[in-house]
């Protein structure tokens, strides 16, 4: 803490910084839930064989891209057009905002959803379907009313899934999202999220025995214990409706 | 579909109750198929979104990086001078740029200002000095030749040939100098000027020159942490597969187990880099920056000097400089490339420094 500091002890926190991972990992999950769901839907129920057989691998490529590449992606495609896009509706839009990181980071997760929810929808026994067409149901009804409903522990698991792995992504943020925090609802302005936080406290030519270590080892064990949460919920829901069919 | 409803208004009068069902259904049925198009034509919308990401992204990073795969290089008439070689034990030394300043003399006339001549001579790398000097210690013979030899561009020269700055931009928005574009223009209508493939790209490690910049440091980083990544995972993940599956009874405690296990894939890296963090600061004591400074260094971690660390690591840093060792000492380079800094991202400072100012921002 610098001398200048010291008075406003009290007004040091983590609100601003989770309040960034949740916006950034709102709008990620905002674009991935949707397209994931969709995609899986149409790729298991739709798609002919050969078409799946082409598209789902293709899908799953976007899993294994490291995650700095899509830091890339994020700063200098995707942050660049919003702010052109912005500016042109007359908005002020900073050139690195957590639109772009969260825009970007729903397509990361997008993999993890589509290839849960497809394993899912699968998985849900061949009875059920002809039990719904033979009361007359058409194709969309039997997937919204027999198959969701069915699948849908295990889609919900693949999408905590995906949210703890938008919670704990730092690459693309520290590209496209900004370093300081900054307390915001606007998700045109910079953002930092938990993540980003550590990094910028540890990262760097810098002493290791100040507080800030501390601080980040606090952020961690946060992160750590949202995370955890988040995946034993998950793997739970998971584990326990693979058995049902199995 | 038109079959049925035939059929039904056939029926229609034996059985109302059904037929009115029918016709209830029937009446629906074309916006039920409606939103059944809607829906697929939705899920192929999702898929194609995907998809287009997916393009988005490889194009992107292709379009943006193909380019560092190539280098360009300026053909130059070299005259290697022997009043400037000499060769001892088979070790060439003297002044190579002034051989490289010398061509560019005579290709263009020796500029009468000292900033001229600054930037006629920074169209060249000093990348080319070294090359200069590795291919006069193989052949020794060319010594009082005269040679054109194809001369890495410096990175600005780079950029303009391979179009990245704009040569219809006023001269002050530029990176390159009217009087530069002008000397590029004229080696490029004689066809000097020409791109090759980068082989430094993959076989030199970073540099404060960006033409001389490659990846075999951050790759060879790259190989090592995988290397003992995968020496220490493989076997201590498939003996515990192997043990969970095959040998442990199936109780709570193994349960448990196996669902921490599937956590620790999900847990956050950056959780794991505080983890490798506290191994660094609490059981071996030192900075994570440089773990070779307490060797160096006093005996324990001194936790009030916070620039303990500095001195000694420029030390350090200064003797693993590859060119301190190898280049400088078998070459005789001229001033201020002998004496090596520490490597540092402190690139463009030094090479301003070195170039009397001339840094373009």
């Amino acid at each position: 803490m610098r001398t200048d500091q010291v008075g406003s002890s009290g007004s040091f926190g983590a609100i601003p910084v989770f309040t960034g991972t949740l916006m950034v990992s709102g709008i990620a999950m905002l674009v991935s839930v949707p397209v994931g769901l969709m995609s899986a839907i149409y790729l298991s129920e739709f798609a002919s064989y050969q078409m799946r057989s082409i598209i789902k691998p293709a899908l799953e490529i976007l899993a294994g891209i490291p995650t700095v590449v899509y830091g890339f992606f994020a700063a200098l495609i995707v942050a660049p057009f919003i702010r052109r896009l912005g500016e042109q509706a007359g908005l002020s839009v900073s050139s690195e905002s957590a639109l772009a990181a969260g825009l970007v980071m729903g397509i990361m997760i997008i993999p993890f959803i589509s290839s849960l929810s497809d394993d899912f929808l699968n998985a849900v026994p061949q009875s059920l379907r002809d039990g719904a067409y033979s009361l007359g149901s058409t194709q969309s009804e039997t997937i919204r009313h027999v198959l969701l409903p069915a699948a849908l522990p295990g889609i919900a698991g693949g999408i905590l899934l995906g949210l703890s792995r938008a919670i704990g992504e730092t690459m693309i943020v520290v590209m496209a999202a900004g370093l300081a925090a900054n307390l915001t609802m606007n998700p045109l302005e910079t953002v930092t999220t938990v993540t980003v936080q550590i990094v910028t406290l540890l990262v760097g030519d810098q002493e290791f025995e100040s507080a800030k270590t501390l601080a980040a080892f606090a952020l961690g064990l946060l992160l750590f214990i949202i995370t955890l949460i988040l995946n034993i919920i998950a793997l739970t829901i998971v584990r326990t409706y693979r058995e049902e069919y199995d | 579909m038109k079959n049925t409803t035939d059929t039904n208004s056939l029926r229609a009068g034996k059985h109302t109750a059904t037929s009115r069902t029918i016709d209830k259904i029937s009446a629906t049925l074309s916006r039920r198929h409606k939103a059944d198009r809607i829906f697929r034509m939705t899920g192929a919308a999702a898929v194609g979104t995907s998809l287009l990401f997916i393009a988005l992204l490889f194009g992107s990073i292709f379009y943006n990086g193909y380019t560092a795969f190539f280098q360009t290089r300026i053909n130059l008439e070299i005259f290697f001078d022997p009043a400037e070689l000499t060769v001892t034990e088979g070790r060439v030394s003297g002044d190579f740029n002034s051989l490289v300043h010398k061509a560019l003399d005579s290709e263009f006339g020796q500029p009468d200002s000292r900033d001229q001549r600054r930037k006629l001579y920074g169209m060249i790398s000093q990348g080319a000095v070294y090359e200069l000097g590795e291919m006069v210690e193989r052949d020794p013979a060319l010594i009082g030749t005269s040679k054109p030899v194809w001369l890495l561009a410096d990175d600005d020269i780079d950029m303009l040939a391979k179009g990245h700055i704009d040569r219809s931009l006023p001269e002050d928005q530029r990176r390159i100098d009217n009087i530069q574009l002008e000397w590029v223009e004229q080696l490029e209508s004689s066809g000097a000027v020409r791109t090759f493939f980068n082989s430094s790209f993959f076989l030199s490690a970073d540099s404060r020159e960006p033409e001389m910049a490659g990846i075999l440091g951050a790759l060879t980083g790259s190989l090592f942490t995988l290397f003992i990544t995968l020496t220490l995972s493989v076997p201590i993940g498939v003996a515990a597969a192997i043990y969970l599956e095959e040998f442990a009874p199936k109780n709570r405690w193994t349960d448990l187990i196996e669902v921490n296990i599937n956590n620790l894939a999900a847990v956050p890296s950056i959780v794991f880099g505080l983890l490798g963090l506290s191994i660094f600061l609490v059981f071996f004591w030192t900075s994570p920056l440089c773990p070779a400074c307490r060797r160096h260094g006093t005996d324990t971690y001194d936790v009030a000097d916070n620039n303990h660390f500095k001195p000694v690591c420029t030390e350090i840093g200064t003797s693993l400089d590859p060119r301190c060792s190898t280049v400088s000492r078998s070459i005789g380079y001229p001033d201020g490339f002998s004496s090596c800094s520490a490597p540092g991202r402190s690139g463009n400072h030094d090479r301003n420094n070195y170039r009397n100012g001339s840094g373009t921002g």
